[in-house]
């Protein structure tokens, strides 16, 4: 109860980053520093009731791995994720399904490969693929929450904000997404779109060209792209409608409160109050929904894969890997544990730090450690 | 002299928050006359309810009643409410000492028809054998509240009824099982004002049709005034002054109950004008030393700081604490 | 209940339009579909034109959008759908595989109530506890454990290693069918044999689907008991006298009414589970019939088997919806 509070290291990083995104931001509005100041400290408040619990932080440093393999993982892949051993030898015997540990010597190649996790059928080293793969899906995540989250929460805004006729419309068209279980339709979704998807990338050659430079892909996969989009949108036509349904349900209560009557009795436009005063205020909630739903994508995109859709051999995908793998199960468990494994952890990861995000935006819970930090400020004010 | 029904020595709750020890009410004493209506008043936040509801040990997680007892002179003789068990308060509360709660948008399950709430009040003191029988007793109370239609009424959810009506409802629960004592925590304060004066005149009359004592908790001393005979003023936990209604608007003592009276319309005599008193209410973790009012008091002395208070007897039944006496 | 009956029938009526916009998003999905697996169902690349074109034609492939919608409804409505690869109605071949997929749906769903429900409890009324920690971690691990990976992983310990589960083919039905699900109508008809080997193929797919759903439930029957648990009318109620058990039965039923939303979502949740649950265990369900469609460019059945998907979860929430308003009198106007 009386705990002393000390801060740890934790914290200190804590100070660094709102320090550092202060700066940033004063670099585009001159003074935001100096006015920011209470925001700034609830940040930093907000970031130490964080670190007072250890399954945020296991869920950070998990995700912060995520992160990091997937910026980087291509890169520390011993192994490009098309490179065949099995081509560059005679004995396939010892690359191909090659359990942990082994090691093989290709001769056609003159080199020696380890199989830290084992090889898939193919002789690929499996931790190379499974640094590849984080590449897809951390690229996937992004792409579709940071285009189908904002879509869902401006219509759900304007619904909310503006009622009537344009929130009936806009409702029942939720509705009707919302009456198909979430990965029945991305299923039939990402079933149908590839074709067209794949003739319209075919015809963009920039855009190829990006798509293919995001996943750290080389150019001989162009044609198995359009297969890999075709998830991307079928997720992200399946996950607007929760967002626009939550974002409509604050709007709804929050555009009751008198701040927004005076908002709109000085004549200020819609697009004003919804955006700059309605979301702000609504953005909380909605801030641990996408830090959950970052694991949910990670863990639709492994399912939609296992079932043979979306990235196509040799991209190195996950979820692909287990559906793979899972011909030679239980003999190549490998194939199955490693990738699925990691998968629970990128999306526990995500999970830990939602579950800890709602804590601290929790005010009963928050409002328990701001207290203990404001009371050892004073005394630490005092000494100094 | 009067006959006691119940005695509370030095009643002490502290809740244990987070921020620390709430002391919520510290070292109350006071008693109730068989058939009387006691009224405690007092700021919100005095602890007024936590006192109400420490009698029968309502005192949930994080608050604890730290120490005092409160003696009960039933019909088989005198208990401590304090030291029964879980199972023997139960089959007083409800039964011989009966609650009115302050909002009857929320006492009331929302899920149950209102007869089924009251029905069940009588059911679980086993007042009747089942809940079927114990609707019928329900008719006769809607009755005896004043609702009109009540065969119709009593298959109402609560939602179905207005806040009046389930005020009565509420009520009704109070006094299905003929209770000794009737709590009333703030019963108007939650309701319009022109139904207020319509359930304080049912709750005297059922007071005198039933023969029970009422402990009325409220901060509007206009509705002291009008129903009270005796009075306990609570300020920050404690109680500062006691005495009759009379003793109380006419010749007040404390400086916290002068200040009271001045802060509103007093209908016993006419003032000039309204006179806030000065300051806040204090923080019930670190309560001031001395006596409590000793912040806004007036006429504060050194002592004050110091040295805490005791009621003690000025006049006939006119108890208060403070140094002035 | 004169209220009952009109909520009732107000809801049912808006479940019409929501299955008309069912079939609008069914239909946009056919509609994207290139018109290139005509070949592919005359025969590859060798159909002749006329084989092409006559398939095109069959299928309204040519028509304006309206007129493709109206055949799509039709033909799903009237069964007159045929599926160009085993020229069967698609429906047909769908019924023969809907029992399983509903009988794993309904095995899960149970899982993820006789666990997730008491252990929701449990952890309300011993708050902040070990239990209720524990409960909390296994619900994080629950929502975050890929389907296919645990599926996997216990067949490894329950069927390589111990070999108690059966994983091959799907028990017969029993010859009196009275709910169409296999394992309730040996239960009812009393062939217990039967009912054995269902439950034998069964139980673990279903508890591997049912497992994502459970810890999920065990925290929301919490918060919401705890919620309910902290009203006024709680207080009102040891106020009247009313013991213990008595109370938390009023709170059960408060807290019962938010508890049964969730469970409707659970339910979708699950029957977007099954494919993935079909697949791993080899089950002949209605998912994994729409993923092998899938892979053999067969979209009347996608199409036929993402509106069945639809139809099945829309009713569960017409279920929900009943059952809420004979929970809370208060949302039946």
């Amino acid at each position: 109860m009386q705990e002393e509070y000390k801060k740890n290291i934790f914290d200190k990083i804590a100070d660094k980053l709102v320090y550092g995104i202060a700066s940033f931001i004063s670099l585009f509005k001159k003074d935001w520093k100096a006015k920011n100041k209470s925001k700034m400290e609830e940040w930093r408040l907000m970031l130490y009731a964080l670190n007072r619990s250890p399954p945020a932080l296991i869920g950070v440093f998990l995700v912060i791995i995520f992160i990091l393999l997937g910026i980087f993982g291509p890169r520390l892949a011993t192994w490009r994720y098309n490179y065949f051993p099995s081509l560059y030898t005679m004995n396939f015997t010892q690359v191909v399904l090659a359990p942990p540990g082994s090691k093989a010597y290709l001769e056609f190649a003159n080199t020696t490969i380890t199989y830290p996790l084992g090889a898939d059928h193919f002789g690929r080293d499996l931790l190379s693929l499974i640094l590849s793969g984080a590449r897809t899906s951390f690229v996937v995540s992004i792409i579709v929450i940071s285009l189908g989250v904002p879509l869902g929460i401006v219509l759900g805004l304007i619904a909310g904000y503006k009622g009537g006729k344009v929130d009936e419309l806009l409702m029942r068209i939720t509705d009707m997404f919302l009456a198909f279980p979430a990965l029945i339709l991305a299923i039939a979704l990402s079933a149908v779109l590839p074709e067209r998807i794949q003739g319209f990338i075919e015809s963009h050659v920039l855009l190829q060209k990006f798509v293919l430079w995001i996943f750290a892909l080389d150019t001989r996969e162009a044609g198995n792209l359009g297969r890999l989009l075709s998830v991307i949108l079928a997720m992200i036509i399946v996950w607007w409608p929760v967002y626009a349904r939550i974002t409509r349900g604050s709007t709804l209560t929050e555009k009751e409160k008198l701040y927004i009557e005076a908002a709109r009795a000085i004549g200020l436009s819609s697009w004003t109050i919804m955006f700059k005063h309605i979301l702000p205020n609504i953005i909380g909630p909605i801030l641990v929904y996408i830090t959950l739903d970052f694991g949910s994508v990670v863990l639709m995109e492994a399912g939609l894969s296992f079932l043979g859709l979306g990235a196509t051999p040799p991209i190195a995908d996950w979820g692909r890997i287990v559906y793979d793998g899972a011909q030679y199960f239980p003999k190549a468990w490998w194939l199955v544990f490693y990738p699925g494994l990691i998968v629970m952890l990128v999306a526990l990861g995500w999970n830990l730090l939602g579950d800890g995000l709602r804590d601290v935006l929790d005010p009963k819970t928050r409002r328990s450690i701001e207290f203990k930090v404001k009371k050892a400020k004073g005394e630490g004010e005092e000494n100094a | 002299m009067p006959e006691p029904i119940l005695q509370v020595r030095d009643l002490t709750v502290h809740f244990y928050t987070y921020a620390g020890i709430v002391k919520a009410i510290e070292n109350v004493s006071f008693d109730v006359y068989k058939g009387e209506t006691f009224a405690l008043v007092g700021e919100t936040g005095c602890g007024k309810s936590v006192t109400s509801r420490a009698l029968t040990q309502l005192i949930e997680s994080p608050g604890r009643i730290v120490n005092g007892e409160v003696i009960y002179h039933s019909e088989k003789g005198p208990i401590d409410l304090l030291k029964l068990s879980e199972e023997e308060i139960r089959e007083i509360r409800g039964n011989e000492i009966a609650y009115i709660f302050q909002d009857p948008h929320a006492s009331l399950d929302p899920l149950y028809t209102v007869g089924y709430q009251i029905a069940e009040a009588i059911e679980v003191h086993g007042k009747v054998k089942n809940i079927k029988e114990g609707i019928k007793k329900a008719v006769d109370i809607l009755r005896a509240v004043l609702i009109p239609d009540p065969e119709k009424r009593v298959h109402n959810y609560p939602h179905e009824l207005s806040g009046g009506m389930k005020q009565r409802i509420v009520i009704g629960t109070g006094i299905a099982n003929n209770p000794r004592i009737l709590i009333a925590d703030e019963p108007t304060t939650a309701l319009d004002v022109t139904v207020q004066a319509q359930i304080l005149d049912l709750i005297n009359s059922l007071k005198e049709k039933y023969h029970a004592t009422v402990i009325l908790i409220t901060h509007n001393l206009g509705v002291v005034a009008e129903t009270a005979d005796r009075v306990a003023v609570m300020y920050a936990g404690k109680i500062v002054e006691i005495g009759s209604v009379e003793q109380i608007f006419k010749n007040p003592l404390h400086p916290y109950t002068k200040g009271l009276l001045k802060a509103v319309p007093n209908p016993m005599t006419k003032i000039e004008r309204l006179e806030a008193i000065p300051g806040t209410v204090p923080n019930l973790i670190t309560p001031p030393g001395g006596c409590r009012f000793h912040p806004r008091c007036p006429y504060v002395m050194e002592v004050c700081k110091k040295k805490v208070p005791e009621l003690v007897e000025i006049e006939d039944g006119h108890f208060v604490a403070c140094h002035l006496y | 209940m004169a209220e009952l009956k009109k909520f009732l029938i107000r809801r049912i009526l808006t479940f019409v339009p929501t299955i008309i916009g069912v079939t609008l998003i069914v239909f946009l999905i056919a509609y994207v579909i290139p018109a290139d697996p005509a070949k592919a169902w005359a025969g590859g690349e060798k159909a002749s034109p006329e084989a092409v074109e006559r398939i095109k034609e069959r299928y309204h492939l040519n028509d304006p959008w309206y007129a493709q919608y109206i055949f799509l409804v039709k033909g799903i409505a009237t069964n007159t759908l045929i599926d160009p690869r085993t020229s069967n109605p698609v429906l047909d071949d769908i019924r023969d595989r809907f029992p399983v997929t509903f009988q794993l749906a309904i095995i899960a769903f149970i899982f993820t109530l006789i666990i997730g429900i008491p252990l929701g409890l449990i952890s309300a009324l011993k708050r902040n506890s070990i239990v209720d920690t524990i409960v909390r971690i296994f619900a994080l691990i629950g929502v975050s454990t890929p389907v296919f990976w645990l599926g996997y992983l216990l067949i490894f310990v329950f069927f390589v290693k111990f070999r108690i589960t059966n994983l091959a083919g799907v028990p017969p039905t029993p010859a009196t069918q009275i709910t169409h699900v296999p394992i309730i109508d040996a239960l009812l008809t009393g062939e217990f044999t039967l009912f054995k080997q269902h439950l034998a193929r069964f139980w673990l797919p279903g508890f591997v689907l049912g497992f994502m759903g459970t810890g999920v439930l065990a925290r929301f029957v919490r918060n919401s008991f705890l919620e309910a648990i902290s009203g006024d009318y709680i207080e009102f109620l040891k106020a009247k006298g009313v013991p213990k058990l008595k109370i938390y039965r009023h709170a059960l039923k408060n807290a019962l009414v938010p508890i049964v939303t969730v469970l409707g979502l659970q339910f979708g949740g699950l029957l977007g589970g099954t494919p993935i649950t079909e697949t791993v265990f080899a089950l002949p369900g209605m998912g994994s019939y729409a993923i092998q469609s899938i892979q053999n460019l067969d979209f009347p059945v996608i199409v036929a088997i993402t509106f069945i998907y639809a139809l099945i979860y829309v009713t569960a929430n017409l279920v929900v919806d009943i059952l809420y308003a004979v929970i809370d009198p208060r949302v039946r106007y």
